[in-house]
């Protein structure tokens, strides 16, 4: 018998909300977490006269509000808001996860980096060649643990004493769709029962510099689509999503937020940091996608794209778009969250597929925030101005990134009852 | 189901090791039993580990910038993932490269610390992600189908490959270009001694002698390799030239180990090789030899061969084990694809490598060790193991075609 895949948790740490609910309301209400960073942020970083100082970092969260003191000790600070978006997951999907077999996939463009204040007492330290040089609280064995993509993994598989296999991931800007397509293919094969899946990336100062270096930032507000786009601002954040096996999660009688039907991936193989203009590989993830769902493509009625309000990058997921959907482009409903986020590098296209998941459940597809006149030249359906009531049988989430690696993930409604 | 599942074959082989570029070097090399450790550039005080593997100069075809600006960690799996794309012959007018996919792995990437630097260079910090390496391949040869890769320690390399093997079985690659690498820098020598697995650990002479009884830690090494998996049929079907089948693999996670750590009752690697049994549709008494994870680490080593005691049971005596890791050095990621590249010849040639320098074994762990010299006997079934400090364990099973 064949298996089907299910999204029943979501976890979420992200500069507009530290859970699912406040995530999902400042996306209602068009709430942006991008606000202005200064030294004393981020001590020691001296920010460039022509460089943007906005970015979507999370300012408010408090380690003190989720963990205890030991806990707090024994981890470092990105890791504790992993560790709270993996928490927040599990308890949504209520999954006893010392009975099944549960693996996890973390995803991450740039991986861990340590913030300053715990980086520099470090550094010194590393300079003279001391091993047993970390700053305190001390939480691992080795100061370079901070750094590993693989950290993060071990303290959840630690910290829940999973049984299933765990894996850092990183495909650039990819990264969380790319955990989630190989999430599914570990529950499909029966390897696993659930998998956490997620993708993380932190803000850096250092960061914004060298993205601003290819003027790609901007500091005017983000307009994803709208035809003064100018650029984004950075963001960071966490998305935790948990997939399992539908029949399990109906044994449980968990909510069950979608199905993954089906996804994709391919790559530019075009340059490095261009996107491809023709996007005949963005379309070619989309198109694999809809036949690993074996759906057709005329029953998706919403698509959630990356759309960082970039002027190349826009263009090309436009292209993309009716270049996979051809004539029914102009119908599909298109919203982008990037401009209340923030660019999350791996985390975008997870906190993308959360949206996607959250919309499907409320029946709602939300405007997009600063999107005042779409550019003319793409003339497609983008949610604008208000709220728009729907009810979301199948979705397509798609994002593309750094490197060229494109994803498309489709994902269908198994909830009769809810939208309009 | 099982029974017409796709098969998987390596019809090529890129590898850049300390002993130069090609697999007939370091075989070779191998056969020979010189280790390859010599005193490393890198600046290691006051460690008093001054040993490593290190590619200090490698011979490349002048390429375009794109690749001239990478860092060496871009460079050498950029230039072993491209002669394996050579070495098996594939090219986009014959092949659909849509349907080709890369998956590499990496410990620790471009080395942490230069990444800081690099980030405030705008043409070097295009270079700091572990992806790029894949990226650079993929934007070169023009490869157009699934891409990541995996950051999970040691066991990288063979999840790569395990990964592999599953895009080919459900058919949405024909071809995937699997291979991982990693570089000396002063970042992984701090790491690897704050792990206390560094040779010396105690004061003693620097060495890497698995499974001995005076092994006192590892030897680091960089190297790069990259292998093409193909469906056979596919292979067969282009005469390529096939090297050997991956039969299967599995993997495990250790739930009781302390981060950075190995669980030392073996338990987890046991079950590893357990599933990369079952999913090679094989049982106990078809596997010859075993090239295992064992790199001169005290509990690592303890805690393989326990693991392999505990499974062979009653055919200890029939089942080779040895190590590569006493000649190649401890490649972190880059290390799972060695061994793999070893049991390819291993099979071929039916010579096993032996561990250089092992005189007698831990107290009642006493395995048939391959020591000294390279053994002759008949291979048709290997075993390479990988695992990483933290818990990963991973098993892949080779076989001849």
């Amino acid at each position: 018998m064949k298996r089907r895949v299910v999204a029943t948790g979501i976890g979420v740490v992200s500069s507009i909300g530290n859970d699912q609910d406040s995530f999902f309301s400042s996306i209602k209400t068009g709430v942006s977490g991008i606000r202005e960073f200064s030294s004393e942020d981020f001590p020691n970083y001296l920010c460039g006269k022509d460089e943007p100082n906005q970015a979507g970092w999370i300012k408010y969260f408090f380690p003190e509000n989720y963990f205890t003191k030991e806990e707090i000790a024994q981890v470092d600070y990105p890791t504790l808001l992993i560790l709270k978006a993996v928490e927040e997951a599990l308890k949504d999907s209520k999954i006893d996860y010392k009975k099944k077999r549960v693996g996890v996939l973390l995803g991450t463009a740039v991986g861990l980096r340590p913030p300053y204040v715990r980086l520099n007492p470090s550094l010194k330290a590393y300079s003279r060649g001391d091993t047993s040089f970390l700053p305190h609280p001390q939480p691992y064995q080795s100061c370079f643990m901070e750094f590993l993509i693989e950290t993060p993994v071990e303290v959840i598989h630690k910290k829940y004493s999973l049984q299933g296999r765990g894996m850092g991931i990183t495909g650039i800007c990819a990264s969380g769709s790319i955990t989630l397509c190989l999430g599914m293919d570990l529950i499909k094969n029966n390897c696993l029962d659930a998998v956490i899946c997620g993708g993380f990336d932190f803000f850096h100062p250092r960061q914004n510099r060298l993205f601003s270096h290819f003027k790609m930032l901007t500091k005017e507000k983000c307009q994803p689509f709208d035809r003064n786009r100018k650029g984004f601002q950075l963001g960071e954040g966490v998305g935790v999503v948990l997939l399992e096996e539908l029949d399990n999660a109906r044994e449980r009688d968990a909510f069950v937020y979608g199905e993954i039907k089906g996804y994709g991936i391919t790559n530019d193989a075009f340059h490095l940091v261009i996107p491809s203009p023709l996007a005949v590989e963005y379309a070619q993830a989309i198109d694999s996608a809809v036949k690993d769902a074996g759906i057709d493509i005329d029953v998706v009625d919403y698509f959630c794209p990356v759309g960082r309000g970039g002027i190349d990058s826009d263009l090309k997921e436009v292209c993309g778009i009716k270049r996979a959907l051809k004539d029914k482009a102009d119908k599909i409903l298109i919203n982008s969250i990037i401009a209340n986020t923030g660019y999350a590098l791996g985390a975008s296209s997870i906190l993308n597929f959360i949206n996607t998941l959250l919309q499907m459940k409320e029946g709602h597809i939300y405007p997009t925030l600063n999107l005042e006149n779409p550019d003319p030249k793409f003339n497609l359906n983008f949610v604008m101005d208000k709220p728009l009531s729907k009810k979301i049988n199948f979705a397509l989430v798609c994002s593309d990134g750094f490197t060229g690696v494109n994803t498309a993930l489709v994902i269908e409604n198994l909830n009769q009852t809810q939208g309009v | 189901m099982t029974e017409n599942r796709r098969k998987v074959v390596v019809t090529g082989i890129g590898i850049l090791t300390p002993w130069g570029r090609g697999i007939n070097l370091f075989w070779e090399n191998l056969l020979a039993g010189k280790p390859v450790f010599k005193e490393v550039s890198v600046n290691t005080t006051p460690l008093p580990s001054k040993l490593g593997g290190e590619i200090s100069e490698f011979n490349y075809e002048k390429s375009n910038p794109l690749f001239e600006r990478g860092n060496k960690f871009c460079k050498l799996s950029t230039i072993a993932g491209e002669d394996a794309v050579k070495d098996a012959k594939l090219s986009p007018s014959k092949q659909d490269f849509s349907k080709i996919g890369i998956i590499g792995g990496t410990a620790l990437g471009h080395p942490t610390i230069k990444q800081y630097g690099d980030m405030l260079d705008p043409i070097r910090s295009q270079y700091i992600y572990s992806h790029v390496a894949v990226g650079l391949i993929c934007v070169r040869n023009k490869v157009k189908g699934p891409t990541f890769t995996i950051c999970s320690g040691e066991a990288s390399g063979s999840y790569a490959v395990g990964w592999g093997l599953e895009f080919i079985r459900s058919g949405r690659c024909n071809i995937v270009i699997a291979g991982a690498s990693d570089v000396l820098s002063r970042t992984a020598y701090l790491h690897y001694a704050s792990l206390e697995e560094l040779s010396p650990i105690v004061e003693a002479e620097e060495k890497c002698v698995p499974f001995d009884k005076e092994r006192n830690g590892l030897i680091l090494s960089e190297a790069a390799a990259y292998l093409i998996l193909e469906e056979v049929e596919h292979a067969k079907a282009r005469g390529a030239n096939i090297y050997g089948e991956i039969a299967g693999y599995g993997s495990s996670h250790d739930t009781d180990s302390s981060l950075g750590g190995i669980d030392p009752t073996g338990k987890n690697l046991e079950l590893a090789m357990e599933y990369a049994l079952q999913d090679s549709l094989l049982d106990k008494i078809d596997i010859d030899a075993i090239y295992a994870a064992a790199n001169g680490s005290k509990k690592l080593d303890a805690a393989e061969a326990t693991s392999i005691k505990n499974l062979f049971r009653n055919r200890l005596k029939d089942v080779s084990v040895s190590s590569i890791k006493s000649i190649a050095g401890e490649s972190l990621s880059a290390g799972g694809i060695l061994n793999i590249i070893a049991a390819l010849f291993t099979i071929n040639q039916d010579l096993i490598i032996p561990i250089v320098g092992f005189e007698k074994a831990d107290q009642g762990l006493d395995l048939n060790y391959v020591s000294n010299s390279p053994r002759r006997a008949e291979i048709k079934k290997v075993m390479c193991n990988s695992v990483s400090y933290g818990g990963n364990n991973v098993s892949l099973i080779v076989r001849g075609i």
